[in-house]
């Protein structure tokens, strides 16, 4: 393998790790605090591919990048709220919910997915690249648009992990994922941190999106295979803290990577998956884990 | 109701046991109690809870679930303080703790008490209950037996003898 073969594959790991971190992160939150798993997380990605070119496309609205970036994360925050409101919130306090919101959130997603085709309709959209031209860094040449990739999404990350531990909104969120009688008890409103979670994991889901519709052709399923990756990070990685998925992105994307150049396409899911398997027999609760369910 | 609006009206309760937020560091949890910076009049604040126990600010940056039962006791009292009560439901407060730690969380609720924050402590150890209340209820499979005021409470070995029966002795 020439060096500069070796550049490309391991950059294009970096990219998927930065993809998987957001997306395995916004997952997380919501299994953590609200201890559900949100099967509508890749529907999410979905429309928040859609929502970025919507606004931010020559073709549609055409409000540029950050106006596309920005205006896709706060929708899709607002998207989360409702998407809980109307799916999840119901079914609090039932000793059925983990199967209720199975089927809710995967009826959620078939609808979203089936709505992002009424409305956008059958032909695939793409966003504009971020980054433009190359940038050299010593003997390395990068895609510009692969560097302002991962640094944005690296930003946004540090600022929601800043988010979780500095702020009063982001600290109580983490209690009531840890102990949510002792928060009742404290008097911190539930529901609304419950509505706040799954808010920030829609946003975070949007992001990605935009991201995905910048290097990938956006369809209504686009989000399913992210998704199923993101799985497999929260499971490699565990969820003992925000950051523990994060680093078993960047594993499984570099791991990715390389698996798809030397042993081709279809063979990088299976490798994929043996890995989780070893993982899981070893140690069940994730490689950074050490107790299931906080944040 | 909505266990929101309970604590908010000032009716906090500290359950036995209480395990808190393991992950949470003592400074993180305190800081999280909704009346902390929202300083409603009369309101006791993160000050007076650091002078009421003293060990929590040696302890503030160490994760919850280092702590030992009783320092997790005070947290999570210095939390329901800080919620500003208007009755405090202390439910076995002293359970498992060593003698050292008892004594002092009993010091640290007798000042609780005399900053008059209205209390109702659960507890089996009638010598720490008679020294601190005014009323003092015995409860039997559930139902209030007997209800005596301070100047009342007899002797320990009465007390006994009313609470478990008579020995054959």
């Amino acid at each position: 393998m020439s060096f500069d073969t070796f550049v490309l594959v391991m950059t294009g790991g970096v990219v998927l790790g930065a993809l998987y971190a957001t997306m395995a992160a916004g997952l997380a939150v919501v299994w953590t605090t609200l201890g559900i798993f949100n099967f509508s997380h890749g529907a999410f990605i979905a429309l928040g591919a859609y929502l970025g070119w919507q606004l931010s496309s020559v073709d549609a609205l055409g409000l540029g990048q950050i106006v596309g970036m920005c205006g896709t994360v706060i929708l899709m925050g607002l998207t989360g709220v409702l998407f809980q409101q109307l799916l999840i919130r119901p079914f609090e306090r039932k000793h059925n919910i983990v199967t209720a919101t199975v089927i809710t959130t995967l009826a959620g997603a078939t609808i979203l997915q089936n709505l992002l085709l009424v409305i956008w309709g059958p032909r695939s959209k793409q966003i504009a690249p971020i980054g433009t031209g190359k940038i050299t860094v010593g003997p390395l040449t990068l895609s510009g648009n692969d560097v302002v990739m991962v640094v944005l999404m690296l930003i946004i990350l540090a600022l929601a992990g800043w988010f979780l531990a500095k702020t009063r909104t982001g600290r109580s969120m983490r209690a009531v994922a840890q102990n949510r009688q002792a928060a009742e008890l404290m008097g911190l409103d539930v529901p609304r941190l419950y509505a706040m979670a799954f808010g920030l994991s829609a946003a975070l889901a949007g992001l990605a999106g935009y991201f995905i519709g910048s290097i990938r052709f956006i369809n209504p399923t686009v989000g399913s295979d992210p998704l199923m990756k993101a799985l497999i990070v929260v499971i490699f990685g565990g969820i003992a803290r925000f950051t523990s998925p994060i680093y078993a992105a960047f594993i499984v994307g570099l791991i990715e990577s390389f698996a798809t150049f030397y042993l081709g396409l279809y063979w990088a899911p299976a490798i994929l998956f043996a890995l989780m398997m070893v993982v899981l027999t070893i140690k069940p609760t994730g490689l950074f884990g050490r107790h299931q369910r906080t944040l | 109701m909505d266990p929101k609006r309970v604590a908010r009206a000032g009716l906090i309760q500290i359950p036995e046991g209480n395990l808190l937020f393991p992950e949470m560091t003592v400074q993180e949890t305190l800081s999280i109690a909704p009346a902390a910076t929202a300083s409603r009049s009369g309101a006791l604040g993160v000050d007076y809870v650091h002078e009421l126990f003293p060990r929590l600010r040696e302890r503030l940056h160490s994760k919850i679930r280092y702590l030992s039962g009783g320092e997790r006791q005070m947290v999570a009292i210095a939390v329901g303080l800080l919620g500003n009560p208007k009755l405090m439901i202390l439910d076995e407060p002293t359970l498992g703790l060593s003698p050292k730690l008892r004594a002092e969380l009993c010091d640290a609720i007798m000042k609780i008490k005399r900053s008059g924050v209205p209390m109702m402590v659960i507890d089996q150890d009638v010598a720490f209950l008679s020294a601190l209340i005014d009323q003092l209820y015995l409860f039997d499979h559930g139902r209030i037996s007997r209800q005596l005021d301070k100047a009342d409470i007899p002797p320990h070995d009465e007390l006994m003898s009313m609470l478990f029966g008579h020995s054959d002795a």
